[in-house]
C-alpha cells in the first residue's frame, strides 16, 4: 500500500541541492527521532551503472538528522548547520543498492552534548536493511545577528 | 570507478607504505549542491576515494562491509591536497586509514572490507 504521508521539507530546513539532496519527504516526526524517505538522484555522482554504494546510505541518514534537529531552530528563524563528524559501529548488509530504490532512514537521538548529538540510524530498502549503526552531527551555533 | 570520474587527481602513490596522495578537483561533481555557495566535499565522498584505493591496492573487485569508526576533524574543499594512508592488515578484514591536509589530519578511522567474487 502506497504510503502517502509528508510532514513536509521547508525552504531552508537542508543545506543541500540536487543531486547532493537525497530525502525525499519526512514520513514520521518526533521529539527524538525521525523517518524520512529518500531516492537517489539519476545525477548523482555516486550512481555506478544502476547502483550505487550502500555507504551512501550515511549520507541520506546525516541529512534525516539535520532535519530532526531542524524544528525548533526554524521556529525561531534561525539556521544552523550540522556535519557529519563520527560514524561507528556501522555494518552495510549489501554491497550496494539499485539506483531506483526507495529509501527508509530512521535515526533516533541518542545523546546530546553540547553540539555534538549521536543518533542510531538504520537505512532500509525494498530487499532489507541496508545498513545499521551509530552517527554524530556537529552542530554549529548560529551566528549573532549583526 | 576511475580517479577522473570519481573527482580525484591522483598525484602520487607508495603502495609500499600504505599512502596515495591526491587533489580534490574544483570541478569534482561530489560538490554539486552539498553545498551551494560552499563547497564541503561530503564524507561519503572520502569513502568514495577510500574504497578506490582499497580496490587497487588488493586487485579485482573489493566493498567496504563496516566501519567500525571514522572521526572527521576538518572539512575538504576544492583544490584541496590529501595525503591518505591506508594500512590492510594482514590477519583480518580491517584497515586503517587516515586523511592529511597539510600536516593537519582530515578523517581517521578503521573499516572492514571483503574482496567479491564474479562467477
Amino acid at each position: 500500500m502506497p504510503d502517502d504521508r509528508d510532514l513536509g521539507i521547508a525552504p531552508g530546513d537542508l543545506p543541500h541541492a540536487p543531486p547532493a539532496r537525497l530525502v525525499v519527504r519526512v514520513l514520521e516526526r518526533g521529539e527524538t527521532s525521525l523517518v524520512c524517505e529518500g531516492r537517489v538522484p539519476r545525477d548523482s555522482p555516486y550512481v555506478r551503472g544502476t547502483s550505487c554504494p550502500a555507504f551512501l546510505g550515511l549520507e541520506l541518514a546525516a541529512q534525516a538528522a539535520a532535519l530532526l534537529e531542524r524544528p525548533t531552530d526554524a521556529a525561531a528563524g534561525v539556521t544552523r548547520t550540522g556535519y557529519l563528524v563520527r560514524v561507528r559501529s556501522t555494518s552495510f548488509r549489501r554491497p550496494e543498492f539499485s539506483l531506483d530504490a526507495l529509501l527508509l532512514a530512521q535515526v533516533r537521538r541518542v545523546t546530546a552534548s553540547g553540539a555534538l548529538i549521536a543518533y542510531a540510524v538504520t537505512v532500509r530498502d525494498e530487499l532489507g536493511e541496508l545498513l545499521s549503526g551509530d552517527l554524530s552531527t556537529w552542530v554549529v551555533p548560529p551566528a549573532p545577528p549583526l | 570507478m576511475s580517479w577522473s570520474a570519481a573527482g580525484f587527481e591522483l598525484l602520487a602513490e607508495s603502495p609500499a607504505d600504505g599512502v596515495t596522495v591526491v587533489r580534490v578537483a574544483p570541478e569534482s561533481p561530489f560538490f554539486a549542491g552539498h553545498f551551494p555557495g560552499e563547497p564541503v566535499l561530503p564524507a561519503v565522498a572520502q569513502l568514495v576515494l577510500l574504497a578506490e584505493i582499497l580496490e587497487q591496492r588488493v586487485g579485482g573487485s573489493s566493498r567496504i562491509t563496516a566501519i567500525d569508526s571514522l572521526r572527521l576533524s576538518r572539512t575538504v574543499g576544492p583544490g584541496d591536497r590529501l595525503r591518505v594512508v591506508l594500512r590492510i592488515a594482514h590477519d583480518s578484514d580491517q584497515a586503517r586509514f587516515r586523511i592529511d591536509r597539510d600536516g593537519d589530519r582530515i578523517t581517521e578511522g578503521v573499516l572492514r572490507w571483503c574482496q567479491t567474487t564474479v562467477i
